[in-house]
């Protein structure tokens, strides 16, 4: 024990060496905040804090220095705990604000009275302006990110629209044609049911008629004036005809909400890909029935993780082009298969083709060779960034005058990544 | 009156059956005394191809005709009519009436109406009875017309000939002369 005391009695004028080389800004405080050491370092603290704030140096007291320098709670803390750590900002008049990461520790006598302070200090302003600045740019980058995913939800939905407005003449003809004639049916309907009561009414009287004879010929002659006969055999054929036209707008209907599925937007479910290639082609089918015949050919395969709404989106796109690639008749066909841990969407069409120098294009946002104001040349280009949201990818391959095949792989399951929605 | 009295003669042509079975049923209450007593009678067609054949052989007084159909469009059926019958009364009655299909058939076929689905029966019956009369009146004012302008052609060829006639006889005789004043001279010198 005495030979320790003894070599630390030795060493003491060394630290104090140490101590007063130090870059960090060193202290010893009595309890009234008296300055009993600064080393180097702190001396130059106290001037930059004096300049700072406009007061003259002390070196005496430290509260004179700048009352924020040492809280009085962290020194509470520190006599109490026995140290306490922690950061402090001075506000500098105009320069960058000193901030001081502390560290405050209790010296105690012998007998467990607390003697001094020592206060060790590091000068972290630099990282903290930095650290300020990063913040407040990121900050910045979040706005900016939010308007640009906002505009992108935007021109996405606005896309979306343009090509449901080129669906609206097919849509509108198939929905116009039956409401057309179950309306129609319906007037008829109403003529029918009248004559069916004119001729209750006949039967009616003639069962309380006084002479049977006579009324028998009554409600004959009225049955032929009415056409009764004809009436009895049309009457099931307008009814069954009429609930044919309701049951196919129910479905276009049914279609078109399958085919938008508005309700789970932005959510990766598993889903059948058949079902949402069939209500894509039913609801283009009114663009494509005239001029082209789709030969499907499914295959076995399982449910994949995706967003439905959005394949549908990219099926539209490219099944309403093939339908436009072809000029009087042709095919088109839409083809499903298992590759691996992929699914593959093959939609091909025997139209008229993309010339060699303008595939390279297909996928550019804005590019089109459609006439102004028919073509946003955004399809092809939302398809492209929608499937690599799927981790998919699409392939296009084209033979001027014989045809285009579009190829869609997506994953069946969604690779998992670290905050991402699986 | 009439020199080609008889039914009304419409032709339905859709390429749905179902449309074509509620135009007939509501047809089938115009009432006759909006054709002036005379009766109306409807063939439907699903094919516009089998619709021309029709028209071949059959006069009809009126067209109606669905403009979007998988063998044709309504225009290009409707062209093709008018070359068979240019004085059939003609209308579209279509699901959707974009630009092009309205331009078309008034451009290239000139229809009297471009109507839209779903209709409304009263009043496509008015319009039909209407436009069968009228339609009708003016084919037969056109007949009267064209008959009238023949019966004075051959008139104008009589004249014509009698005056060749009597120059030949008499030279000079179909010949006037005048005077500046507009004073008619007679030639003395002639052998009168």
């Amino acid at each position: 024990m005495a030979k320790a005391t003894d070599s630390s009695t030795e060493l003491l004028p060394l630290i104090k060496v140490v101590a007063d080389n130090s870059q960090n800004p060193i202290f010893l405080i009595d309890r009234e905040l008296e300055i009993l050491y600064a080393n180097r370092a702190a001396h130059a603290i106290t001037v930059q804090i004096a300049v700072g704030s406009g007061r003259q140096p002390s070196t005496r007291r430290i509260s004179e220095l700048h009352p924020d320098l040492l809280p009085s709670f962290a020194l509470e803390m520190a006599a109490s705990a026995g140290e306490w750590n922690g950061e402090v900002a001075l506000p500098l008049g105009q320069r960058r604000p000193l901030v001081l990461m502390l560290q405050i520790s209790a010296i105690r006598t012998a007998d467990g009275g607390l003697q001094c302070f020592g206060v060790s200090a590091r000068d972290i302003s630099f990282e903290y302006a930095r650290k300020t600045e990063l913040q407040a740019r990121n900050a910045e980058l979040e706005v900016a990110y939010r308007k640009l995913k906002g505009a992108q939800e935007q021109l996405l939905q606005s896309e979306k629209l343009a090509s449901i407005g080129q669906l609206a003449a097919g849509v509108a003809h198939e929905i116009n044609n039956p409401i057309g004639y179950v309306h129609s049916n319906l007037a008829t309907l109403q003529e029918y049911s009248k004559h069916l009561l004119t001729l209750i009414d006949a039967y009616d009287r003639a069962l309380g008629a006084s002479d049977p004879e006579r009324a028998r010929g009554e409600v004959r002659d009225l049955r032929q004036r009415l056409d009764i006969e004809f009436l009895q055999g049309d009457l099931p054929q307008l009814i069954e005809e009429s609930r044919e036209g309701i049951e196919r707008v129910r479905k276009i209907v049914q279609d078109l909400k399958d085919f938008s599925r508005s309700d789970a937007r932005d959510k990766f479910v598993k889903a059948d890909i058949h079902r949402g290639l069939d209500s894509t082609l039913n609801i283009i089918w009114n663009d494509l029935k005239y001029k082209a015949q789709v030969v499907k050919t499914f295959g076995e395969i399982p449910q994949i993780e995706c967003i439905p709404s959005e394949l549908n989106q990219v099926f539209m796109n490219i099944l309403l082009n093939a339908g436009q690639a072809i000029a009087e008749r042709g095919i088109v066909t839409v083809s499903t298969s298992v590759d691996g841990d992929s699914v593959v969407i093959a939609i091909g069409d025997d139209g008229v083709g993309i010339p060699e120098d303008v595939l390279p294009r297909i996928f550019d946002p804005f590019f089109t060779t459609k006439p102004v104001g028919t073509g946003t040349g955004l399809g092809l280009a939302i398809s492209y960034g929608l499937i690599k949201k799927h981790h998919g990818t699409i392939d296009v391959t084209s033979t001027p005058g014989e045809g285009t095949l579009f190829l869609i792989r997506l994953p069946i399951t969604q690779p998992k990544i670290e905050g991402e929605e699986p | 009156m009439s020199t080609e009295a008889g039914v009304y003669r419409v032709l339905l042509v859709d390429d749905e059956a179902n449309v074509l079975n509620a135009l007939r049923r509501c047809l089938s209450f115009i009432n006759i005394d909006m054709l002036g007593g005379e009766g109306i009678q409807v063939e439907t067609h699903t094919s516009a191809e089998q619709a021309l054949e029709r028209m071949e052989s059959e006069d009809f007084d009126l067209v109606i005709s669905d403009y979007r159909m998988p063998e044709m469009s309504g225009v290009e059926f409707l062209s093709r009519a008018i070359e068979l019958q240019p004085h059939v009364a003609r209308m579209i009655l279509s699901g959707y009436a974009d630009r092009d299909a309205i331009l078309a058939s008034i451009n290239e076929t000139q229809v009297s109406r471009f109507l839209c689905k779903p209709w409304d029966d009263g009043e496509l019956r008015n319009l039909i009875a209407t436009t069968l009369v009228q339609s009708r009146i003016i084919r037969e004012a056109l007949t009267r017309a064209s008959s009238a302008k023949q019966t004075a052609a051959t008139g104008r060829m009589t004249v014509a000939s009698e005056l060749d006639k009597l120059e030949s006889e008499f030279p000079g005789i179909t010949r006037i002369q005048r005077a500046e004043d507009g004073g008619i001279i007679l030639s003395l010198d002639d052998d009168l």
